[in-house]
């Protein structure tokens, strides 16, 4: 080994708390490549190769009941290769709770050719029989051989239960974007069926009420789409939703998106933060190491070998945890693979296959950010001539500063030691910089988890205690009359009820054309409340039409502005309404009217698809044997749903916020050691003069204040940009709006955090700066 | 003595240090020979360590020329003048500089390591009287004991010119006098030119020349017939 490169490692001991940090930071950055790389990647396979295997749809109709030969017509489209009709119902099953859980039962025809079940366990369901989805199947202790009630319009129809199975559709387990955030398998579930047997138990024998279809080669789902609308139009066609649309493929493409997009994040932002510190250290050790450098050079060494020489540090940090964090990335692969398909995903196969050249790509970016940042901090090698590196280097010019020029009463009014602390300031802008942005950075890191915890909680209660405020909203199998609404709620006793009309519908403005439920209240509806964007309340307006932020994004409309609406419901004949308000929406896009503005669309005076119930009683229990109630969704049980997947939620933020908090940890403490140890011999110094470590210490601590509060200053803004950038690059769709309201609570805690971690820095630099060796550092010219 | 090595022609050397213009050097024409041992004193603020800079290719003029075996530094490139320091100049420091990190034998195997020719490093060791602390890190070793580090890093080398800048500044008398020995012992047995400045007037009785330095210019040059032996100099 070369003389350099042994001082290399014996250095290396000197700063060996710093490299560790570095390295173990750069080990995380390669690990959650590694690993979120080759997770996304052969999850993303497998669920590609499942859906290809099962045959999963691209397009999906919901039509009025329609003989099946009509569906089988429409292959002929030359953009669809194939079409497939089924029976689709929302009815319950009394699996023996007082409750009984609401089922979704898909009846498939046999042989059917898309959308097939896998089944895991049983044989497939013929007449008289089921199949129910794993989870639902062993969250209610259901077993294969069980017999259990189908409760179809409040009849009680016996079936047995012949297979567990999984299938492309509900590979997450959820049939409406409500239940996104909380799929509730004990009480909400899914059942497969055969055709005839369901279409028969639902009343609509010999009928089918969906469609689905593949798209030929060569078209996209867009066309496809288009095409089945043309051809339907007028036909009973209700919607038509893509692949993309479909709840359990756009709640398991978020999470593969989430995963793909911290896969691409996540190294970086580790490895940016290595960067930092690799910066900080190599330019406080060519700045001390001036001495030596001058003998480098005076010796014969040449600015590129001495260049190398410190170069090799930042090399080796980033080589160190390269090689552990691929290493250990690799092991974890795997593991970690198969948590997450067992957390999110009912599905009966994985993959897995390690992606190799990602050792490339780990290699090529931490070269970039190690090797990149270490050349950019040591090409000041270059700069130092040996002659002056072998004198002390010169004072900084002194000059009067900013304060005394413009303001010299208050800097006149400054204590001595605040001005000996801005003199130090200003004369060293780069490093004090350096320490606002290090606060600043740092509040950013701990500020955004605060926030998303606060936000998660906010998403869940606004929408459902602010705006939503019905316990129960009951989904009609056919529409009912305002008498029988009245029926219904004299016999079940119930307090409020307030029908709705709701039917999806074509939205469009200009050459924007959206589809999107939109639903009927009473004027002066009081179960469901709006609020526009300034924050004021809103109600149902006699005429016109609130449109949700999402969709007036969309169709790039606001207040006063005039779009077309058509349905099935109309017979799509085309309505030009006013929007009157766009209304805060966090979860879904619904747009809403009053019951006059859409029976005069639908034409249809006395029908209605729902209501909205508030009631203290258990409405599950009460109406459980009540016909016509397709669908009961209790606000409560979806914010249990909501409770439970907020102690995931802080588990994942509380990770966020120990990781946020080391970083910032790490960078403020780099930037007050190098500060000290870049001026070890100026406080040797004053110690000599008769100061003691407390006055010392002091006019870091004013240094240090002021570095922190203009950081915080800088970070509030900084952090609140960051979040919004966050939230509207992920978390903004159709199903999901986040608002970014500002959330003062999780300022006041990245605040508080951010200020404790400077407590705890300037503990060490207290111990630093008492424990200085007046002599040594006085005397010291041995490099 | 034979041809001239090193020198300089009427090299003038200006520094800025902040607002303020430092003539360190003035029209100074110096000439050393081969295998000479030369004596430049002078006290604080003559220009001596400028000088040796300049002719050591540390630091360059600002007007004037260096030559170095007839060849002008002027006309060498960055590189040239690393291969100058490399192979041609070892230096001596007054702070020993040695590499805190590395022990006796490694500082000097950091020399070694560079050039092609190197004297044997154990060798070198033995010659400084350093046989048994090669393995020592530099806090375990006196002054003096260092200054023979840092004197076996510059010979070992090989090269054609020593400078050394007040080798005994840091040094006690006794050690002080040992160091300058053993420069000239080596100068004797390796041919080795060595130039030693110094504000210690009693040094320059040991330099087979001597050049007197004040503010800047040479202000006396004489050849010294019968240079006295470092043991016998008192100060």
């Amino acid at each position: 080994m070369r003389s350099l490169d042994r001082r290399l490692l014996r250095t290396a001991a000197e700063s060996k708390l710093q490299i560790m940090a570095v390295v173990v930071i750069i080990t995380l950055a390669l690990i959650s490549l590694v690993v979120l790389t080759n997770v996304y990647e052969n999850l993303n396979q497998s669920l590609l190769d499942y859906y290809e295997r099962q045959s999963f749809a691209h397009l999906f109709a919901e039509l009025t009941p329609q003989p099946p030969e009509y569906v089988e017509g429409l292959s002929s489209l030359r953009e669809i290769e194939q079409a497939e009709g089924r029976v689709v119902a929302d009815v319950r099953m009394d699996v023996g709770r007082d409750i009984y859980p609401e089922l979704h039962l898909v009846g498939l025809p046999q042989d059917g050719l898309l959308n097939r079940p896998q089944i895991v366990e049983g044989s497939p369901p013929t007449r008289g029989e089921v199949a129910l989805l794993t989870g639902f199947a062993e969250a209610n202790g259901l077993q294969v051989g069980d017999e259990v009630d189908l409760i179809v319009r409040g009849e009680a129809i016996s079936v047995e239960v012949s297979a567990t199975a999984s299938s492309p559709e509900f590979l997450y387990p959820v049939t409406d974007i409500q239940q996104i955030f909380a799929p509730d398998q004990k009480n909400r579930g899914i059942a497969l069926a055969d055709m005839g047997f369901a279409a028969d138990i639902l009343g609509k024998s010999g009928q089918i009420n969906e469609a689905s279809f593949t798209v030929a080669e060569g078209y996209s789902q867009q066309d496809a789409e288009d095409a089945v609308e043309d051809a339907m139009e007028g036909h009973g066609l209700l919607r038509v939703l893509t692949r993309d649309d479909q709840v359990s493929n756009y709640s398991v493409m978020l999470r593969m998106e989430q995963m793909e997009d911290l896969s691409h994040s996540v190294p970086v932002v580790f490895l940016a933060i290595a960067a930092v510190i690799i910066y900080m250290l190599l330019l406080r050790m060519v700045e001390s190491d001036r001495p030596t450098i001058g003998v480098l050079k005076a010796t014969g060494y040449t600015d590129r070998e001495v260049l190398l020489h410190y170069l090799k540090y930042a090399l080796a940090m980033g080589g160190a945890g390269a090689v552990l964090g691929m290493g250990i990335g690799h092991l974890l692969v795997r593991p970690v693979a198969e948590f997450v398909f067992l957390q999110f995903f009912d599905m009966p196969f994985l993959h897995v296959q390690l992606n190799w050249a990602l050792i490339a790509v780990g290699g090529a970016l931490t070269l970039v950010f190690c090797g990149g940042t270490g050349l950019l901090a040591a090409r000041g090698v270059l700069r130092i001539v040996p002659a002056d590196a072998m004198r002390p280097p010169a004072p900084p010019a002194g000059k009067r500063n900013l304060l005394e020029v413009y303001l010299p009463r208050l800097w006149d009014g400054l204590t001595f030691f605040t001005r000996l602390s801005l003199r130090q300031l200003f004369r060293n802008k780069k490093r004090f910089v350096l320490a606002v942005l290090g606060v600043a950075f740092a509040y950013t890191l701990v500020v955004l988890p605060f926030y998303l915890l606060g936000i998660v909680d906010a998403i869940a209660f606004e929408q459902y205690e602010e705006f939503e405020v019905y316990d129960y909203a009951l989904i009609f199998d056919q529409p009912a009359s305002e008498s029988a609404i009245s029926e219904l709620r004299r016999e079940a006793d119930i307090g409020i009820m307030e029908p709705m009309i709701q039917y999806p519908f074509t939205v469009s403005k200009g050459w924007r054309e959206e589809s999107v439920p939109v639903r009927a209240l009473p004027e002066g509806a009081s179960l469901q409340r709006f609020e526009n964007e300034r924050g004021q309340r809103v109600s149902i307006p006699s005429s016109g039409i609130l449109v949700c932020e999402y969709m007036a994004g969309a169709l790039g409309v606001e207040p006063g502005d005039r779009i077309r609406m058509s349905s099935q419901a109309t017979d799509e004949r085309e309505y030009t309404v006013e929007v009157r308000e766009v209304i805060r929406q966090t979860i879904g896009s619904v747009m809403y009217t009053s019951h006059e503005t859409m029976q005069k669309m639908t034409g249809q005076g006395d029908a209605y698809t729902g209501a909205l119930v508030q009631s203290p009683d258990d409405l599950r229990y009460r109406l459980r044997e009540v016909g016509n109630i397709g669908l009961i969704m209790s606000v409560q049980q979806i914010l249990e749903g909501f409770g439970e997947m907020m102690g995931v939620v802080i588990a994942l933020c509380s990770i966020l916020v120990i990781l946020g908090g080391v970083f910032a940890f790490a960078i403020l403490f780099n930037v007050a050691t190098v500060g000290i140890t870049e001026r070890v011999r100026e406080f040797s110094s004053m110690r000599v003069l008769g100061y003691d470590s407390k006055a010392v210490y002091r006019i870091v601590l004013h240094e240090n204040v002021l570095a922190t509060a203009l950081g915080l200053l800088l970070g509030a803004p900084l952090g609140h940009m960051t979040i919004v950038a966050v939230i509207e690059a992920f978390q903004r769709t159709e199903m999901l709006y986040m608002p970014v309201p500002f959330h003062p609570v999780s300022h006041l805690f990245a605040t508080a955090l951010v200020c404790a971690f400077v407590a705890v820095v300037m503990g060490a630099v207290w111990f630093r700066i008492k424990n200085i060796d007046l002599l040594e550092a006085l005397s010291a010219r041995m490099t | 003595m034979s041809d001239d090595i090193l020198g300089t022609e009427q090299v003038s050397k200006v520094y800025q240090q902040g607002e303020v213009k430092v003539r360190a050097l003035q029209d100074v024409s110096v000439q050393m020979k081969s295998g000479e041992f030369i004596v430049i004193v002078g006290p604080s603020g003559s220009g001596k360590s400028t000088l040796l800079n300049i002719l050591g290719g540390m630091d360059v003029p600002t007007s004037g020329r260096v030559i170095y075996a007839g060849r002008s530094l002027a006309e060498l490139d960055e590189s040239e003048l690393t291969d100058y320091r490399r192979n041609e100049i070892g230096f001596v420091f007054q702070l020993y500089n040695l590499l805190s990190a590395l022990t006796a034998r490694e500082n000097v195997q950091l020399a070694t390591e560079l050039v092609n020719s190197p004297l044997e490093l154990d060798e070198v060791m033995h010659k400084v009287g350093l046989d048994d602390r090669m393995d020592h890190f530099p806090s375990q070793m006196s002054g003096g004991e260092q200054q023979r580090v840092a004197i076996a890093r510059a010979l070992a080398k090989n090269p054609g010119v020593l400078l050394c800048d007040e080798p005994t500044g840091a040094l006690d008398y006794e050690t002080g006098i040992k160091i300058l020995g053993l420069l000239r012992e080596l100068n004797r047995d390796y041919g080795t030119t060595v130039a030693i400045i110094t504000h210690n007037t009693a040094v320059a009785d040991m330099g087979d020349r001597v050049l007197r330095m004040r503010s800047g210019e040479i202000v006396e040059q004489r050849e010294n017939d019968d240079p006295v032996p470092a043991e016998r100099i008192v100060w």
